[in-house]
């Protein structure tokens, strides 16, 4: 076996706002021939920083400080770092391929597919015009794509996501590259997508005997395709090695937290089960339709479900599986087409938007960059339910009654009390995400709608608030409805589960019934879509960490 | 295609409003036109006198049949009379608009031709410091006063310079500072929205993925930059339209031509306000005839309109 | 104020307070405008000549140390002309960019909040303002109004009736479908104190910096204007004025265009810069 890539002391800086700041501190990389290298981390730890700086597109401002990047060809040795950009660029798309993070935005929107995948094979002159036209009708049926004449023709904008990312590999591919960084590939498509385009990725790899560089978020999808792995933090490299070695015997203690907090890889058991006598919130048959008429689409068709009090459940689905929309529904933020919905003694239906309403049921959203005012310090949006809701508990004219109330709610999430006169801005995403949880508890609603509250923070952080929110239910008796697309997530948080698809309840039942023996052909998709190696779950099992047994207590 | 068809719809609807509101300012609000215009003390005209020019300028009749028979007539194709010298408002514009059409277009052709290479060289150019001199090229154009422009112009290239001459000037010659001077005000605006669609196009992804293929700047510039960034361009075709026709009022002016700017110009200074109804309506159409055509054309340039056109 | 209180209002942080230095173009415009500023102010501390009369005597003389930027056919002084004419020109723009403004914004906020039919009705007159070009909108409403440079400034102003009602309500729009005022609602805000409270002053961010970028191209139109001869009456000083009485000596006297024209070009620019840092500081 032969080393392809060697990254030796590697140092990356950007300017931002006249001032430069290391991203990258002295980082040091080796990837075999044929083999897959995983670099993973949280956001900032410089992951994509390193991936971009090898194919030579770092973000303006961007610069490498010192250090090398080797690539071993058979025509010879050269240093990326170090060479010219005019042979950089003959390098990349031949050599070096790239299989970017968003399919939806990294395909020319007015570009067909068949132009989009031509062009590498354009740009360095593979062949005449018919004989590329040939090989990119072979490499859209080769990515699994039908029709490869037809969806040669066709624009981004008619194929779904996952046709997207196929299309992006087939052209990164063309040139059967020697090194193909796959930057997140999948971290915008949906779970049972993802294990397909990963699984494609590998094929192709073994066929054309290319290395991977992959870049992810993910610890498990590094478990499950890796070789070797690399744990970065802070532009900092944590731990390499062996993919196995280091994450049944993590070294550093950075890498033991990442795994203790991968939903994936937390093998906790259900949480006991507690059989409620009767729902506290009651959904029955619920219908929801976009458009009208002939057009007509049915994005929730007869949901039913019941959430006992003090309990959690999950609704689980993939994009357009109708999810959010019942969860809104719930919160009444919208009316749908048939159906009841209660919570104890209100019918939320009859309510829509009442105060009464509002004191029963809060939501909390999924973005934490989108749902506070950037105008208003996190006191005021904290504390405005209490102004906007004057029946709640006495009423609160009071300013100062009102500051010690929104310190109280910031404690509660534990958050410190001067960020009350901070501006959203200046709070990382999961604090955002306390402080939106802060305002939805301000006012003490007996059920809260959780609408992908965790899926846009990073692990250690959303496995954080996943330990808030279950405190939280402890102490305030709080029921959730709790909307995520990750089973993973579902099996440490929720007591009992509805699986929807295309607005269609396939599976409702306890967490442990559910996924334990999964009865229906979708849950079974929805379940193996999670990347979880046995060989990691199985020793994970055998030595839970303190972590895993705190969930079982 | 009902999209078309909605959409000439609304256009129309826009022209009518127009020539409501242009007839309403104009002709009805300022009370009488002939009063306002003959009943001057120098004129000496007598009362039944300014009747006899009411009932030839039919504005004795109320408002609405006013209203009406303008309408009547724009459509018909008999604009009205001067209230100047009592010619044919038509055949005013009819001789004013071959030179004003003229100046214009050879304007516009040379402010597209400027601004998109004063924009590619903003924007591509391998130089920071050559893309930073063009990027503050369309800024600085765009505050200068265009008449100043013209007769600075005038006064570098024909009094300082004689390049071209002042009398006796050839057609071609006489173009040259009109044409250029009606071209900087539509090539500075054009300019920044061409930089700004640039930078917002090369900021996307797609670019990102195209230059991981090995695509250079010509590839990136023709293949995927050039049409991805033409719509957000062609979106401002209208307002570039009324800026020509500002242009050439002010052009017309400084450089003594004869056209429709200086009709214009005239028929606000002797409130002859049938020609400046004419030309406000005519220039309205013009408007709403171009926007009309970006819609149209719009699918043809991104694909992903084309469904919403069908649907 | 108690110290709970206290830390319910925003606070400037460090990180705030650390900003960047400006730019120095941003200093310089700054500085532009501050000048044309005091000279509309207070003329006379700048210019010991007299703007309207003149010497016969001094006519037509180049720059020179008593006439800085030299006299007019008249013998006026070119630069007291300019410092007078200053108060026209800002002032006509202030006008002209507060109709705009007050008229369109109101028009578009009204538009955005309510939506339907209003929201149709406002914006097809919004769609006819728009259609007629921006100098024979203002020539129509001279007409009506009559010459004068008060005139001018709200026909200049009438024609951006159009761009501020869209940009307000595309802002409003913006603002409403946001998370953060769908969770006003849900934390049980009334409409008209969510309006207040979130909606507007996240959407007035943008109308303003327009608000900033139409001074500049107000005092350009209101110049247009004063050239064409539909602003202020001669002898006054006025920018456009000064330039347009001044163009028959383009062939002897190359300072009476050049200057003035530079000075306008100047503080429109300067304006332009502004309006730009404006909108980065409201994104």
């Amino acid at each position: 076996m032969s080393t392809l890539l060697t990254i030796d002391d590697l140092a990356i800086s950007y300017r931002a706002r006249g001032e430069r700041h290391t991203a990258v501190h002295g980082v040091n990389l080796e990837l075999q021939r044929g083999e897959v290298l995983a670099l993973v981390g949280e956001s900032g730890s410089g992951k994509t920083t390193i991936g971009h700086s090898i194919i030579g597109l770092l973000a303006a401002g961007g610069r490498i400080e010192r250090g090398s990047i080797g690539l071993q060809l058979a025509g010879g040795d050269l240093d990326l770092a170090k060479l010219p950009a005019r042979a950089l660029q003959q390098l990349r798309g031949a050599r070096i391929a790239l299989v970017p993070q968003d399919p939806g935005t990294s395909l020319n929107p007015v570009q067909t597919i068949g132009a989009s995948v031509a062009a590498p094979l354009r740009i360095h002159r593979w062949g005449t015009k018919e004989a590329i036209r040939r090989r990119v009708l072979d490499l859209l049926e080769r990515v699994g794509l039908d029709d490869p004449e037809r969806r040669a023709r066709q624009y981004p904008h008619e194929l779904s996501g996952g046709m997207r990312q196929r299309a992006l590999i087939a052209a990164a591919v063309a040139l059967e590259p020697d090194l193909i960084i796959a930057d997140e590939p999948t971290s915008a498509l949906d779970v049972t997508v993802q294990r397909r385009i990963l699984d494609l990725l590998d094929d192709l790899r073994a066929e054309l005997g290319s290395s991977v560089l992959l870049i992810t978020h993910d610890l498990a999808v590094a478990a499950e395709r890796s070789d070797s792995i690399a744990v970065l933090r802070g532009g900092r490299l944590e731990e390499v090695g062996e993919t196995r070695s280091v994450l049944l015997d993590p070294q550093r203690e950075y890498t033991a937290t990442l795994l203790a907090d991968a939903p994936a890889l937390t093998d906790a058991a259900p949480r006991p089960e507690r059989l409620a006598v009767e729902p506290f919130v009651m959904v029955e048959g619920l219908v929801h339709e976009y458009g009208k008429g002939t057009d007509a689409f049915r994005a929730v068709d007869e949901v039913g479900l019941g959430i006992a009090r003090g309990t959690t459940h999950a609704l689980v689905g993939e994009s357009g599986s109708g999810k959010t929309t019942i969860g809104r529904a719930l919160a009444g933020f919208h009316t749908p087409a048939a159906g009841s919905i209660r919570i104890g003694e209100l019918d939320v239906l009859a309510e829509r938007g009442s105060r009464r309403l509002r004191h029963a049921v809060q939501l909390v959203s999924q973005n934490p960059y989108a749902s506070l005012d950037p105008r208003r310090s996190i006191g005021q949006t904290v504390g405005e339910p209490l102004l906007n809701l004057p029946l709640a508990h006495g009423g609160v004219r009071d300013r100062r009654v009102l500051a010690e109330r929104v310190a109280t709610a910031l404690e509660q999430v534990a958050l410190p009390a001067e960020v009350a006169g901070r501006l959203p801005r200046e709070l990382s995403g999961g604090q955002r995400q306390r402080v939106a949880i802060a305002r939805a508890l301000i006012i003490e609603p007996q059920t809260v709608v959780l609408d992908e509250a965790v899926s846009a923070l990073d692990v250690t952080v959303q496995s954080q608030i996943l330990d808030l929110l279950e405190r939280l239910q402890r102490d305030l008796g709080l029921t959730y409805l709790f909307i995520t697309h990750d089973l993973a997530v579902v099996r440490r948080i929720a007591d009992s589960v509805t699986v929807l698809r295309h607005g269609r309840a396939v599976k409702t039942g306890t967490t442990q019934q559910v996924l334990s023996s999964p009865q229906h052909e979708y849950t079974r998709a929805l379940l193996d879509a999670v990347p979880s190696p046995d060989w990691l779950r199985d020793a994970r099992r055998s030595r839970p960490t303190q972590h895993g047994q705190l969930e079982v207590a | 295609m009902p999209y078309a068809l909605r959409r000439t719809g609304q256009a129309a609807l826009v022209v009518v409003a127009t020539f409501v509101l242009a007839f309403l300012l104009l002709h009805a609000l300022p009370g009488d036109a002939i009063v306002a215009r003959y009943a001057s003390p120098e004129l000496g005209l007598t009362e039944a006198q300014l009747d006899q020019l009411r009932l030839v300028y039919g504005t004795d009749q109320p408002v609405w049949v006013q209203l009406w028979q303008s309408a009547a007539g724009f459509l018909s194709g008999d604009l009205g009379t001067s209230l100047q010298n009592g010619a044919e408002v038509e055949s005013l514009l009819a001789a004013a608009l071959p030179a004003t059409v003229t100046l214009a277009s050879l304007g516009f052709l040379v402010a597209v031709l400027l601004a998109t290479g004063v924009a590619v060289a903003a924007t591509f150019s391998s130089a920071e410091w050559l893309r930073r001199a063009f990027r503050s090229l369309p800024p600085l154009l765009v505050s200068v006063p265009v008449f100043w422009l013209g007769i600075v112009l005038l006064q570098v290239f024909s009094f300082q310079l004689g390049l071209i001459p002042v009398i006796n000037a050839n057609p071609v010659e006489a173009l040259v500072l009109p044409v250029l001077t009606i071209a900087v005000p539509i090539a500075a605006p054009l300019a920044q929205v061409l930089i700004r669609s640039i930078d917002d196009t090369v900021a996307e992804p797609f670019i990102a993925v195209a230059r991981a293929r090995g695509a250079g700047p010509r590839w990136l510039l023709s293949k995927e930059v050039a049409r991805n960034s033409l719509l957000p361009t062609l979106t401002i075709a209208g307002v570039l339209f009324g800026e020509l026709i500002a242009g050439a009022v002010v052009t017309e002016t400084v450089f003594a031509r004869t056209g429709l700017g200086r009709l214009t110009v005239d028929a606000v200074a002797t409130r002859d306000t049938p020609v400046l109804q004419a030309i406000v309506v005519i220039s309205a159409v013009g408007f709403v005839a171009i926007n009309l055509a970006v819609d149209l054309v719009a699918p043809a340039i991104d694909p992903r309109l084309r469904k919403a056109v069908h649907a | 104020m108690s110290a709970t209180a206290a830390v319910l209002l925003p606070r400037r942080t460090e990180r705030a307070a650390a900003r960047r230095r400006p730019a120095l173009t941003l200093v310089l415009a700054v500085a532009v405008l501050a000048i044309a500023l005091a000279w509309a102010i207070l003329p006379w501390l700048f210019t010991s000549q007299d703007p309207v009369a003149g010497e016969a005597l001094h006519a037509l003389q180049a720059p020179s140390g008593a006439h800085p930027f030299g006299t007019d056919a008249t013998g006026r002084d070119l630069l007291a002309r300019v410092i007078f004419g200053a108060g026209n020109s800002l002032s006509g723009a202030a006008i002209a960019v507060l109709v705009g403004l007050v008229v369109g914004t109101a028009i578009g906020v009204l538009a955005g909040s309510t939506g339907g039919l209003a929201d149709e009705a406002l914006m097809r007159v919004v769609d006819v303002l728009l259609a007629i070009p921006g100098l024979l909108l203002a020539l129509s409403v001279i007409v009506l109004l009559g010459f004068g440079v008060t005139n001018a400034a709200i026909a200049v102003g009438v024609t951006s009736i159009a761009v501020f009602a869209r940009l307000a309500r595309s802002q409003v729009l913006k603002v409403r479908r946001s998370d953060y005022v769908e969770a006003a609602f849900g934390s049980g805000g009334s409409f008209l104190r969510v309006l207040w409270r979130h909606v507007l002053p996240n959407s007035l961010g943008a109308v303003l910096a327009l608000a900033a970028l139409q001074f500049g191209s107000a005092i350009l139109q209101i110049s247009t204007l004063g050239f064409l001869g539909y602003g202020a009456p001669p002898p006054t000083p006025e920018w456009g004025l000064l330039i347009a009485e001044s163009r028959d000596y383009v062939a002897t006297a190359w300072w009476l265009t050049t200057l003035p024209g530079l000075v306008v070009a100047a503080v429109v620019l300067s304006a332009n810069r502004v309006a730009s840092a404006v909108r980065e500081a409201t994104a």
